[in-house]
């Protein structure tokens, strides 16, 4: 962040305000904080973040494709996998 | 009952209607999954620009678009992405999400991207990290129809004739990302960049200086007093962001003090225009050099469960208003603001378009897009409309907000904003200058917080509205709360 001109403040210096250590524990928390309604069933759940791992879109545990923490979106039950060419889950 | 007298004997300036731009960088899923899904996708594409998209927008008449970027811009080397697209280079972008840009969205993919739009392109340099002759070479590639090697080139790359680039920007936000410059600096790196910038063809380049963030009015001033003569527009960014940097609020959870705090946020965009032009007006009293507002727009913290570098936000009726403000303030300056580009097209930031993989919908800020459109290329009208502050104590804001203008038919299009969240107000007008022979309207109206998922797309729409009257005078007609209505009178 620009500490001099504080005025000039670009989306890089927003960039290094991110804590991505604190993000994984953000995502445990919220997703622990989900109805359970929304949740799919956990063997599922294990299924969908394996077919994740493997694929050639995750960095880190964000799928490219659709800019979300794989851990989240997986555990949706709504949800389903963004690769419209080639359906993992 | 607010009084609201439009004057049609008193035109004022041309609204230019790329007021109504936007603005695409390659930045979390814009480009990339947004606007291009490549040749070879399942989703319908032409040329691998997506179908949907396209349709989508050329239905609110986009007029132009900015790209690179953005902070990518001064990062882009622009010979990585032409050629064969198996050769083109392939990089980490680490400062969003560590993500691969293989560069398969270059140059000519842009231009066949704006032919599709129908659009004005709008290019910006790179200044940060590039050299002039390259700048110097991307204009000549692009603009240049005679003998010489970037034409040769182009030509090579399967693209004969020179496409005609009108708006270029000569770097962005140098004050940051874009080379971290003082407005010294910047002055004279901006003097030696656009000297070559070419005019070719006959046609003249528009070129657009790096202005200020928000009320940095110490950079506007340096830049009008050292580099007013060689440019033809400067750039303004400002963002309403409700809270602070490192906690800006949700895009959908907020309450009545924080939608209030927004709204206040974002009408500063008002005061910010009337202190630059003040200064530019001490430069530039004809008015010759365009203030071009290239990113505005809503900022808060992600969508929950995406990565931050994304910049993937969800946009509510709030958003809807804080676009409809923002146009209104845009028209009533247009006689020095003649460009403006919201921050950004799909999928990042206040976004008009949210996609899913082969799904997309539109966000209430399109709905005010194409609302709005009217007023494309029309003349501003000198209007005025009784307001009263709503709000909180610490958060308050006039009730009403709008604009009209007259187009080539002679049809009055007024476009008003409610801000308040509990109570409609009627308006009486008075017409001066035209008889009202018919009147219609649309209206965009929801629950102050809702938005349009992709489980129920059709959440928020606009709709047609027919509840004005004609009355000897003007029209009378009552805004529900928290709602946008445009009105044409023929």
């Amino acid at each position: 962040m620009n500490k001099v001109y504080p005025l000039r403040f670009c989306r890089k210096c927003f960039a290094e305000l991110l804590n991505i250590g604190k993000t994984y524990d953000n995502i445990k928390s919220y997703i622990d904080s989900m109805d359970s309604e929304i949740k799919i069933e956990e063997n599922e759940y294990k299924n969908r973040l394996k077919k994740c791992a493997s694929c050639d879109k995750l960095i880190d545990i964000t799928c490219t494709l659709c800019g979300c923490y794989v851990p989240v979106r997986a555990v949706k039950k709504a949800m389903h996998c963004p690769n419209a060419d080639d359906r993992k889950w | 009952m607010s009084k609201y007298v439009i004057n049609a004997l008193n035109k004022k300036s041309k609204i230019n209607k790329e007021i109504y731009g936007h603005f695409s960088e390659h930045l979390g899923r814009c480009i990339y999954g947004g606007l291009f899904v490549g040749e070879n996708s399942s989703i319908p594409n032409t040329n691998g620009i997506r179908n949907d998209v396209v349709k989508a927008l050329k239905q609110i008449k986009i007029p132009v678009l900015r790209w690179p970027g953005g902070c990518f811009a001064d990062e882009y080397h622009w010979k990585d992405g032409i050629g064969p697209k198996e050769t083109r280079k392939k990089m980490i972008n680490t400062h969003w999400g560590g993500v691969v840009e293989d560069n398969s969205f270059g140059t000519h993919e842009f231009m066949e991207l704006v032919r599709q739009l129908e659009c004005e392109p709008y290019i910006c340099g790179n200044v940060g990290s590039g050299t002039v002759q390259e700048m110097s070479e991307w204009i000549e590639y692009i603009n240049f129809d005679g003998i010489s090697p970037m034409a040769e080139l182009r030509k090579q790359n399967g693209h004969e004739k020179a496409w005609n680039l009108k708006y270029f920007g000569v770097g962005n936000e140098n004050w940051g990302c874009g080379g971290n410059m003082t407005p010294e600096y910047y002055s004279n790196e901006y003097r030696r960049y656009q000297t070559y910038a070419r005019n070719y063809n006959g046609k003249k380049l528009f070129k657009i200086a790096c202005g200020p963030n928000g009320e940095d009015y110490n950079w506007m001033e340096t830049l009008m007093k050292n580099a007013r003569w060689f440019m033809d527009g400067i750039s303004l960014h400002y963002y309403t962001v409700p809270g602070q940097w490192d906690k800006k609020g949700s895009a959908t959870f907020f309450d009545e003090e924080e939608y209030y705090k927004t709204l206040k946020k974002t009408l500063l965009m008002d005061d910010i225009i009337k202190n630059h032009t003040k200064i530019m007006d001490r430069y530039d009293k004809e008015k010759r050099v365009a203030l071009v507002v290239d990113e505005w727009g809503t900022w808060y913290d992600v969508e929950p469960g995406t990565n931050p570098g994304f910049l993937y936000q969800q946009n509510t009726m709030r958003d809807a208003l804080v676009a409809g403000i923002n146009l209104n303030i845009f028209n009533k300056h247009s006689d020095r603001v003649k460009m403006a580009n919201i921050a950004q097209l799909v999928n990042v930031l206040q976004s008009v378009i949210l996609t899913d993989g082969e799904k997309m919908i539109l966000t209430p800020t399109y709905f005010v897009f194409k609302m709005y459109s009217v007023h494309q290329d029309t003349v501003l009208l000198d209007s005025f409309l009784q307001t009263d502050m709503v709000g909180t104590k610490e958060f308050n804001i006039p009730n009403l907000h709008e604009s009209a203008s007259i187009d080539d038919e002679g049809n009055i299009n007024v476009t008003i904003c409610n801000l308040d969240l509990n109570n409609s107000y009627k308006i009486e007008s008075t017409v001066i200058g035209k008889n009202i022979g018919s009147i219609s309207g649309q209206i965009l109206s929801n629950e102050f917080n809702a938005y349009n998922t992709f489980e129920n797309p059709d959440k928020v729409r606009v709709q047609d509205f027919d509840d004005a009257k004609i009355t000897p005078d003007g029209f009378e007609v009552v805004i529900p709360p928290h709602s946008l209505l445009s009105l044409k009178l023929k």
